[in-house]
């Protein structure tokens, strides 16, 4: 199906390739013409600003070429900056600015979207007793991108699944659709502006300085008596996950909190970790930490899995000396500490 | 002579006769191939092979017990796991009689204490209930009960992959181990770079891990439209729900017993067949819940996940032969699945006689038209080399 796109929408979709094909027959040449756009470096700016500081751009329209010409100056401006945390927090603040205009959108423009994006979808007929799916998703393409996705009624078992094709609402595909955009910004910053003008390196600078001040309100430290030098491999590498903000599966969120619990970190602080590092909702995250330290539900106290468990979910990151020596991650953590302080580091 | 060097030498002689049996699979450049040997039991990896003489020249004359390639390709399959650059791998299946719960274990499968020595049938315990201990050594048999039983799971596997997935039968390819259970491959170029996480959405899809039947109407207060032959899982609970009900055994494994659901049977069956359910009066969700869960356990497909998930799998090598029975790995067409009999086609040593002489008390066993057996600790036969090497590979008789 095909859908033709105005400039109204390219300024609200500006991942469309029409959009950068508008951009191209203007002849405009971003890097250099930029002084002369005061307004489109402005609103560049502000889209970054906004994704520090509000973890969302504005939806809000305005002059639609501003919208659309700022787009890949801000994209530019993330990839100067050279921070994975920025691109991380930017392309979902774009992301979330997207799926606000897409839910308010009819039913063709979003199939035409999906369609700009690569998808295979259609429209179909609810199913009797399913009268919300208004959308057949290609498996790979819902795969893709609701892969990630935590709660259950996201996952495969639990969709309607015919032939190939999974059923999903009006809702459900706009927020599919969000997640590929938002990892479609990601994979469009790349580290490499050269030849910028000032204006733009002035800009680029004034993000660094917002950056780093709301870096100092982070609470990125480990607790005194938690010696992350000890941590095995896996858990290392989650916390790295943790802290540059890259997705990290139920199951390694589960290992990661469990293992942080066991080796002496209070829940409180676990939270105030997750909390200052993601977009998890701190209620939702407090429940699930307290619970994974018994103080909710089963009353269990759970410990991380053992490296068998971590293996088949791949999880382990390959091994080390010590690893081949050791079955569960505490007892790796457990020997290297003794050993770090019998050498008295 | 020794067994191991028996098998070995007769491994080889399969291999050099047959060339032509073992069958690369596609793009073998780019896979990794593996050996187990029988000289030691090692394992050789990371060996690669860029033309099917070189890989059917390397096992005539190693002659190793089992032999795998890689599901994934490699830009450099020879190099060390890290450094061989994956590309993508097939979607491989493994269903295996040792996932599926069969009532004959009890008297073919045979587990020896390590430690001790204490010898018992079925499955192995969790500790050895003389010694404490819990390394064993566990010998199964590919008996026909168990091989049936795989075949169905099989059956469920290619229905769930062609009328959910929408995947055609002309791209899935199902092979007989060489022992007690079925693989299907799925080299289609689009899933190959389906990774890990994806690949465990399938296979939790298929075994029903993790799956609400609330989220599939099979809830107190839903809108009761649920047809027998309705796709997906929704359809698949249903039909699970309606065997449920129909066996006072499944009902119990449910953990129903008595009350509103019982006495509401019949209604609840008719219902179904009419595809609108109206839930008794009494009926909690817990109980609903239950019957429904239980009938999703009953249509699952009983797989091996990590199969399905481990991008960097090996699998055995198609033709192959495997080491715990002489048989070959062969592909088996789906239309001919009914009627495949792995105990016939799959058989290689067709020829000749071996003495062997039993280490250990055998089932009675079918190999080919002929059956076998039981035999006696002690006794010293005379076999039809596939009889007798399927002895020897198990552990159950040694060269006489």
């Amino acid at each position: 199906m095909r859908v033709l796109f105005t400039k109204e929408d390219w300024a609200k979709y500006p991942f469309l390739p029409g959009a950068s094909r508008y951009i191209s027959e203007l002849g405009l040449d971003i890097r250099e013409d930029l002084p002369e756009l005061p307004p489109v470096l402005e609103r560049a700016e502000e889209r970054v600003r906004e994704a520090i500081v509000r973890g969302r751009v504005d939806a809000e329209l305005r002059e639609e070429d501003v919208e659309i010409l700022s787009f890949p100056v801000a994209v530019a401006l993330v990839s100067a900056v050279g921070d994975d945390y920025l691109t991380r927090r930017y392309a979902l603040a774009e992301a979330v600015r997207v799926h606000e205009l897409l839910v308010g959108e009819r039913e063709e423009k979003l199939l035409g979207v999906a369609g700009a994006l690569g998808w295979r979808v259609r429209r179909v007929e609810a199913p009797p007793g399913a009268p919300a799916y208004r959308f057949a998703v290609h498996l790979l393409d819902y795969l893709r991108n609701a892969v990630g996705f935590h709660d259950r009624r996201w996952k495969l078992v639990n969709r309607l699944v015919h032939r190939g094709e999974v059923y999903v609402s009006q809702g459900e595909l706009a927020r599919l659709l969000m997640e590929d955009v938002r990892r479609w910004v990601e994979s469009r910053v790349k580290p490499e502006v050269r030849g910028a003008p000032e204006v733009f390196m002035e800009s680029v600078n004034r993000i660094r300085g917002l950056l780093a001040e709301r870096r100092a309100g982070f609470v990125e430290e480990v607790p005194r008596g938690v010696y992350p030098e000890c941590f095995p491999p896996c858990i290392r590498s989650l916390y790295e996950a943790l802290t540059s903000k890259r997705h990290i599966s139920h199951i390694g969120r589960f290992t990661l909190t469990s293992f942080l619990l066991n080796v002496g970190m209070s829940p409180q602080e676990v939270v105030r970790l997750f909390a200052s590092l993601t977009d998890f909702d701190e209620r939702i995250t407090r429940y699930q930490v307290e619970h994974i330290a018994g103080r909710r539900g089963s009353r269990t106290k759970y410990t991380p899995p053992k490296c068998e468990t971590l293996r088949t979910h791949g999880l382990c990151v390959g091994e080390d000396e010590l690893c081949r020596r050791v079955k569960h991650p505490l007892t790796y953590y457990r020997r290297k500490l003794k050993g770090m302080k019998r050498r008295g580091d | 002579m020794e067994t191991r060097a028996y098998l070995q030498g007769a491994f080889a002689k399969f291999y050099r006769e047959n060339p032509e049996l073992i069958q690369p699979p596609p793009s073998m450049e780019r896979r990794e191939f593996g050996f187990q040997l029988f000289r030691g039991r090692v394992m050789v990896r990371h060996k690669r092979f860029k033309t099917p003489g070189e890989l059917r020249e390397f096992m005539a004359r190693v002659g190793p017990s089992d032999a795998y390639r890689s599901a994934a390709y490699y830009e450099r399959p020879d190099a060390e796991m890290a450094e061989k650059g994956w590309l993508g791998a097939d979607l491989a299946f493994d269903i295996d009689a040792d996932h599926i719960e069969t009532p004959c274990k009890e008297e073919h499968d045979v587990w020896r204490c390590v430690k001790c020595g204490r010898v018992g049938r079925g499955p192995a315990p969790e500790r050895c209930p003389k010694c404490g201990c819990e390394k064993f050594k566990v010998s199964t048999w590919p008996c026909e009960v168990c091989l049936k039983s795989a075949k169905e799971e099989l059956q469920k596997l290619v229905d769930v992959l062609t009328d959910d997935f929408g995947f055609s039968q002309s791209e899935m390819h199902v092979y007989f181990s060489g022992h007690r259970g079925y693989h299907l491959m799925l080299e289609e170029e689009t899933i190959r770079t389906l990774n890990q996480d994806e690949r465990k959405e399938i296979a939790d899809y298929l075994m029903a891990v993790g799956i609400d039947p609330a989220l599939h109407g099979f809830e107190v207060g839903g809108s009761g439209h649920i047809r027998l032959d309705a796709p997906g899982w929704r359809g698949r609970i249903a039909r699970g729900v309606y065997q449920v009900l129909l066996s006072d055994e499944e009902l119990r494994k449910a953990g129903v017993r008595g009350g509103a659901l019982q006495r509401g049977r019949e209604a609840l069956l008719r219902g179904l067949e009419e595809g609108v359910v109206r839930l008794p009066r009494g009926v909690g969700r817990g109980t609903w819940s239950r019957v429904a869960l239980q009938g999703a356990r009953m249509q699952s497909v009983r797989l091996d996940p990590v199969v399905t998930i481990d991008v960097h799998r090996l699998m055995r090598l198609e033709g192959s032969l495997h080491g715990k029975t002489g048989l070959r790995k062969v592909e088996v067409p789906i239309s001919r699945l009914e009627v495949f009999d792995p105990l016939r086609e799959a058989v290689a040593f067709r020829r000749g006689e071996v003495a062997v002489r039993i280490l250990e008390d055998t089932v009675k066993f079918r190999v080919g038209e002929d059956v076998y057996g039981p035999y006696t600790a002690g006794m010293r036969v005379e076999l039809p080399a596939a009889a007798a090497i399927l002895l020897l590979c198990k552990g159950f008789a040694e060269v006489a």
